[in-house]
């Protein structure tokens, strides 16, 4: 590979994975998405209760 | 985003969900009451029924209900609990022993209404021919509560345990990251709270059918089929779902949270979005089954409590939090962790104590008919205790922010003062913690009052308050002399109403005298009666018009003829 003169070269080795914490991303994404659907499941529920719907 | 701009964004989110969906229009409850029975109140029957009917105007629920027949002696002449009349679903039935003698008998009515107050009464009928004089009945109790101490208690430790679950997951979550070490402790506070409300909730609930159905709350067998059975229950296990969710919602944003980046992952903006749509849930949901959802206008109603337990979870939920981080930081990195979290939540706090003020103010304003139910209404002396609290509770918090706050600052610098400036925190922030928990209480008890009728603020303009029993007053309006007679004056009962009007000591003939009833401490249709005149300048009129116990508006309208229409008002107690 030729560098580029006129940008900075490429660092030699390329910068360490970030530590990912709790779970794959994949996991982590999922589990986010299970909250979101609580989320609206638990407003719906609010919503027909405030609209009289569900007393 | 920057850190308030976040906070702000979060707020505006949950209370702009909480807006436009109670803006929306929705079914409004009310208290039931009694608008017919048989045998008629103070009738003379010449043979023993076989059931007493009562009507309400709305479907009440028979195995909430009580009707209770006794004769002078306090003998059960019921054979069987209340059941609903096949005919028509707002009538309950109590069958009676056949053949009973001649003589005077006491019904005693218990029934609750979709909103969950018991609502009471009593009247009395007699079996003919000749029943003989009435006797004295001791009518039992008809005063309508629904505070007790173990409902205040069991209500008080719901709202709090919900109420702190919301504010240390919003302190843990939103005001304290990105923080230099771990949020453990609070987490665990969270997950503590969390657990608390969700025991609570069915605790509260399974109190309440209890204590409405007159059962032991151990008797889960016959409770828990109950507790859908009415508005009230319906809306408490709805309560309870949504908590569950908020909970899981929680669960998973605090797991999938690096509280040390400040930067977000996708996956925590969906798990905070999530988290965010629960809480505007569960704060709209007791509005929405409590007193705001029977307050004209009921959107703004339900908006203004949803938005004031928002602020309230804030700010209780913080104050415990930044107890909790005092006691798990260590004596070491106290004053390193509480530099960082007591400045980002005082800002919060201040805002949070704002809205809390600003949306008590607006729910007190639509709630009051009048300024004087402040102070002459349980309802409004309970407000007033509530601000007390809350103005002690503000006092504390800016000896936070003008004190503790600096000498925080200063102790970083000075490692010397970390220890004083530690312990007037803690003790600052726990006696605010303790103050904002007694405030907690006196809304347990508000909300489980009964807030006064618009028809309250006619008491204001009465010319006289009379009663209870039998009424003779003098009043002079508009250059008339109006002499008020209301005999017996009991409540469930055909009272006689009549009205003698003078002008220049001249009776007025041929007026046209209507007279309208509005109790005043409970929300019912107004009643209206035209007065016939029964003999010059006498109008006159028999009505069971005052169906419960309590203070009543009667208002006079008067058009003598020839002069112009006035109307004059008295408050009349009734009595049992």
């Amino acid at each position: 590979m030729t560098s580029d003169p006129g940008r900075p070269a490429r660092p030699e080795t390329p910068p360490p994975i970030e530590p990912l914490g709790s779970g794959s991303v994949a996991l982590r994404l999922l589990a986010g998405g299970l909250a979101l659907v609580a989320g609206v499941a638990a407003l719906v529920i609010a919503i027909l209760l405030v609209r009289g719907v569900l007393l | 985003m920057s850190r308030p701009g976040r906070i702000r964004a979060a707020l505006i989110v949950a209370v702009g969900v909480a807006v436009s969906s109670a803006l929306a229009p929705g079914a409004a409850s009310a208290h039931a009451y009694l608008v017919r029975t048989a045998p008629a109140a103070s009738g003379i029957l010449n043979a023993p029924p076989a059931t007493v009917a009562l009507s309400f105007d709305e479907a009440v629920e028979p195995r909430f209900a009580i009707i209770s027949v006794t004769d002078a002696r306090g003998a059960q002449e019921t054979t069987r609990s209340a059941r609903r009349s096949a005919a028509d679903p707002d009538t309950l039935l109590a069958s009676l022993r056949p053949g009973l003698p001649q003589g005077w008998y006491l019904v005693y009515w218990r029934a609750i209404s979709v909103d969950g107050h018991p609502v009471q009464g009593a009247y009395t009928y007699a079996v003919g021919p000749n029943p003989g004089p009435a006797p004295q009945f001791s009518v039992p109790s008809v005063s309508s509560t629904a505070v007790t101490p173990a409902l205040l208690v069991t209500r008080w430790i719901m709202f709090l345990s919900v109420m702190s679950a919301i504010g240390l997951l919003v302190l843990r979550l939103i005001i304290a990251r990105p923080a230099p070490g771990s949020l453990r402790a609070l987490t665990r506070a969270s997950i503590a709270a969390a657990v608390i409300g969700l025991i609570a909730i069915p605790v509260y609930l399974d109190v309440a059918i209890a204590e409405d159905s007159l059962r032991s709350v151990f008797d889960l067998g016959a409770l828990v089929p109950l507790y859908r059975v009415t508005a009230f229950g319906r809306g408490y296990v709805d309560l309870e779902i949504c908590f569950a969710l908020f909970a899981i919602a929680a669960g998973i944003a605090v797991w999938v949270d690096r509280p040390d980046r400040p930067r977000r992952s996708l996956a925590e903006l969906a798990a905070g979005t999530g988290v965010l749509a629960t809480i505007a849930a569960v704060l709209l949901v007791p509005p929405s089954i409590g007193h705001a959802s029977q307050t004209s206008p009921r959107g703004l109603s339900v908006a203004f409590d949803a938005v004031h337990l928002l602020a309230g979870s804030v700010w209780v939920g913080g104050l415990i939090g930044l107890l909790v981080v005092w006691a798990a930081a260590g004596p070491q990195r106290r004053v390193a962790v509480l530099g960082i979290v007591v400045p980002r939540f005082s800002a919060v706090a201040l805002t949070a104590v704002i809205v809390l003020l600003a949306s008590g103010t607006g729910s007190t304003v639509v709630h009051m008919p009048a300024v004087n139910a402040l102070w002459d209404t349980s309802y409004g002396v309970a407000i007033l205790v509530k601000i007390g609290l809350l103005t002690f509770a503000v006092l504390l918090a800016s000896g936070n922010l003008l004190r503790t706050r600096p000498r925080l600052a200063a102790a970083r610098a000075d490692p010397e003062q970390a220890a004083g400036a530690a312990r007037l925190l803690r003790r600052l922030v726990g006696g605010e913690a303790f103050v904002v928990a007694g405030a907690v209480f006196t809304a347990a008890v508000l909300s489980s009052l009964a807030p006064p009728p618009p028809a309250f603020a006619l008491a204001d303009s009465a010319l006289a308050h009379v009663g209870p029993g039998r009424v003779a007053a003098s009043v002079t309006r508009a250059g008339y002399r109006l002499q008020v007679l209301v005999a017996p004056n009991k409540a469930a009962a055909p009272d006689d109403f009549a009205l003698r009007i003078t002008h220049g000591g001249v009776p007025v003939r041929g007026a046209t005298v209507t007279l309208a009833f509005n109790h005043l401490q409970m929300e019912m249709p107004q009643q209206n009666y035209a007065l016939p005149e029964v003999a010059p300048g006498v109008y006159r009129r028999s009505a069971p018009a005052l169906i419960m116990v309590g203070p009543w508006s009667l208002a006079f309208a008067i058009a003598p003829p020839g002069g112009r229409p006035f109307n004059a008002l008295i408050v009349d107690q009734a009595d049992g």
